[in-house]
């Protein structure tokens, strides 16, 4: 599958793993997002109700891990990443609200249309490297 | 000076006495016997917060899996409320369940198991939020379901 990111959640992401407590991040995204099959990617809880193109929420790391946030088209094997937190630590936190899904969500759909994303790779599943896709 | 009678009936006395708390000493539990029915009832409590937090596990497990239902209609949504509800309630009892032991975990006792419980009822509050949040909320949300709209036709 192609990963692709939004800049909110690159710009989470990279608070993030600054931080001491959240360096097995980068190593949950590798292995559930960039190594995983997409059977096993497109698994959490769906918040929009459909089927060919669910916008989910995954739980990575168990309870006290992290939340990501994501957008899949399954037929051309597309994943967005929204935004991501962690549940506890200095940065963790509740849900996020009901509005701010809704933002990520709207933000996606722009950050589509004008293509305004980051495409996912890595360096021997140690590393996340973000690349800016043509517009 | 006691007569050897008198004697006797002392020495029954005293007799009798020390017959009485060797007998009682007999029945009472050694120190190891207790500190025994200690850890029992610590293996059994660890026992117990592993079965709670497995049935919780695969309620949560059911939960999540409730999103991915299609065609949700009007009576399929007033047995999601009911389900929603019932979630609630099981949290509200758990977590004071879960307020009880805590005193022991402060001592030292079951706390990887407490740990755990806890866990699974964070998880089951998650739950009742997002199924709360995906079946009656964001679907009520303009802003939402244009978005839903839009992409679909990318």
């Amino acid at each position: 599958m192609d990963i692709y990111c939004i800049e909110e959640f690159k710009n989470e992401y990279e608070r993030l793993i600054r931080k001491k407590s959240y360096k097995e991040l980068e190593k949950e995204i590798i292995e559930h997002f960039l190594l995983g099959d997409p059977q096993s990617i497109i698994t959490g809880k769906r918040l929009n109700n459909s089927a060919d193109r669910p916008y989910i929420k995954k739980r990575l790391d168990g309870s006290g891990g992290y939340r990501v946030y994501f957008y899949a088209v399954i037929y051309n094997e597309c994943i967005y990443l929204m935004f991501v937190h962690p549940k506890t630590g200095s940065l963790g936190g509740e849900n996020i609200t009901d509005e701010a899904k809704a933002m990520f969500y709207k933000s996606v759909l722009h950050c589509i249309e004008n293509r305004l994303l980051y495409k996912l790779s890595h360096i021997e599943r140690e590393r996340i490297v973000f690349t800016k896709i043509e517009q | 000076m006691l007569t050897c009678e008198e004697n006797i009936d002392k020495l029954n006395d005293t007799f009798n006495v020390m017959l009485d708390v060797k007998s009682k000493a007999q029945v009472e539990k050694t120190q190891e016997e207790i500190v025994n029915h200690f850890l029992d009832k610590i293996l059994e409590l660890k026992s117990h917060l592993k079965e709670k937090t497995e049935e919780l596990d695969l309620l949560n497990q059911r939960a999540e899996k409730l999103t991915w239902l299609n065609n949700v209609d009007d009576e399929c949504l007033e047995k999601l409320a009911e389900i929603i509800q019932i979630i609630k309630d099981i949290h509200s009892i758990v977590i004071r369940h879960y307020a009880d032991l805590n005193p022991l975990r402060l001592r030292g006792i079951a706390v990887q198991e407490l740990k755990m419980f806890k866990q699974a009822i964070d998880d089951m509050k998650e739950n009742y939020q997002d199924l709360n949040s995906i079946f009656f909320v964001l679907p009520q949300m303009t802003e939402f379901t244009d978005t839903t709209k839009k992409l679909e036709m990318l």
